[in-house]
């Protein structure tokens, strides 16, 4: 039996964790917009955006780190046989919940990667989306144990192992090759960017990573408090840390609540954000990092999920509903209510006996 | 109550609920064995996970596509 200090810091997940916080500080060192070195939601819009799918001009550019991403997971998963096709039990729950959950980030204005990156950029706003993180998964926690489910999946062919490689694949020919159809933006976060070679080798070195540790930011939370375990939130702190010392290190530390880049000081909407991100992370059972590792290995929920999370951030900067520095627009405040509301509905009624 | 057996099918949930179902069948019984079964890796690991902090000894064992986890709770813990 395994015991000791491997079973509450199991050394890849805390490698895992340290490696996100520092290519966070690096990425951001190297070009990408400050506290976005890495976002998995703020990364899909750009992408969204690249593919002329929304029309927020300031946001459009193809990310090479998402494509990546998918193509490191399905490496390590190739590797370690687990690339194996699984059914959605419940395909359009998963598709609303990844399209709300990614209104709620981009209401805060990062997924929980962001989130910690900008915490450890010194950006005290980000305190708030911690707490409101937190109490989604704390409600979360308390619908799982009263039975919720989504119901089973059964193993078999699924479409993500095609579709999801041949898609990231395609997405880098053209990060690549630049079509004219591709939107790119001059001016505004879409408009920075890492060199593309740094920018894919995070992504493989992430996916690859996240696949073989399990990392998830909302897991950590949930199974310290289901289980009393840290084995993952050991992950999220070392984040943290990396991040802020590199961060330090590259004289990227600002500490503060006012001017922190790509921010607002909306205190009540960055913990609400953040608490529709955490629930509905918890009904989907792992954060977007962990939907996007989990579809690139065959899970079709989570393949709806990410579907979702795409359609989201369209609609998100199409109807005025996402945050700027300015502060959060009417529109984005309805649906995070409206969105937490169907949440706890839905988590409340969907059960399995 | 001597060595109740209780079996948990949780074969096609979704993470966490292999756990959740566990935890819930293992606080339901003063002491005895829980059989829990999954067919995910991940859900094998974190079964395991949950025994060992909870205190029981467990075995894992293949079983067709999926995994047997044996969860013995040992007396006087509530």
């Amino acid at each position: 039996m395994k015991r000791g200090w491997r079973m509450w810091a199991p050394p890849l997940v805390v490698l895992t964790g340290a490696v996100v916080g520092v290519l966070g500080a690096a990425l951001a060192k190297f070009g990408n917009p400050p506290n976005m070195g890495l976002c998995i939601a703020c990364f899909q819009r750009d992408i969204v955006g690249a593919l002329g799918l929304h029309r927020a001009g300031v946001v459009q550019y193809l990310r090479p780190e998402i494509p990546a991403l998918v193509l490191g997971v399905v490496l390590a998963a190739a590797l370690s046989r687990e690339l194996r096709g699984r059914s959605a039990p419940s395909p359009a729950f998963s598709f609303v919940l990844g399209a709300l959950v990614m209104v709620g980030a981009l209401v805060f204005l990062g997924c929980p990667i962001r989130m910690t990156l900008r915490l450890a950029g010194g950006d005290l706003n980000a305190l708030e989306g911690f707490a409101g993180f937190g109490a989604g998964i704390w409600v979360g926690t308390r619908l799982l144990r009263r039975g919720f489910s989504l119901g089973r999946s059964v193993p078999g062919a699924s479409a993500p192992i095609v579709v999801l490689p041949a898609l990231a694949a395609g997405l880098l020919v053209f990060v690549v090759v630049k079509p004219t159809f591709i939107f790119a933006s001059s001016k505004g976060p879409g408009s920075m960017a890492a060199p593309m070679l740094a920018s894919v080798g995070a992504g493989v070195l992430l996916g690859f990573l996240a696949q073989r540790s399990r990392l998830c930011f909302a897991g950590g939370i949930r199974d310290m408090l289901l289980i009393r375990s840290p084995h993952l939130l050991v992950g999220l702190v070392a984040a943290l840390l990396a991040a802020w010392l590199a961060n330090l290190a590259l004289g990227q530390f600002k500490f503060g609540f006012a001017d922190q880049p790509i921010a607002h000081t909306d205190h009540l909407w960055s913990f609400l954000g953040m608490a529709l991100v955490g629930l509905g992370s918890m009904l989907l059972g792992g954060c977007p990092l962990r939907q996007f590792v989990l579809a690139s290995q065959g899970d079709g929920g989570a393949f709806a999920a990410i579907w979702g999370m795409f359609a989201g951030a369209a609609v998100a900067h199409n109807f005025n509903l996402a945050a700027t520095p300015v502060g959060v627009p009417i529109g984005g405040k309805i649906v995070v209510v409206g969105g937490l509301v169907l949440c706890l509905a839905l988590g409340w009624s969907v059960r399995e006996e | 109550m001597t060595d109740p057996q209780l079996t948990v099918d949780a074969r096609g949930s979704a993470c966490p609920l292999p756990v959740v179902r566990a935890k819930n069948a293992l606080e339901n019984i003063r002491q005895g064995r829980v059989v829990v079964l999954v067919n995910d890796p991940v859900a094998k690991e974190n079964v395991s996970r949950l025994a060992l902090h909870m205190g029981c000894s467990h075995h894992c064992e293949q079983e067709g596509q999926g995994y047997r986890i044996t969860i013995d709770k040992p007396g006087g813990h509530p």
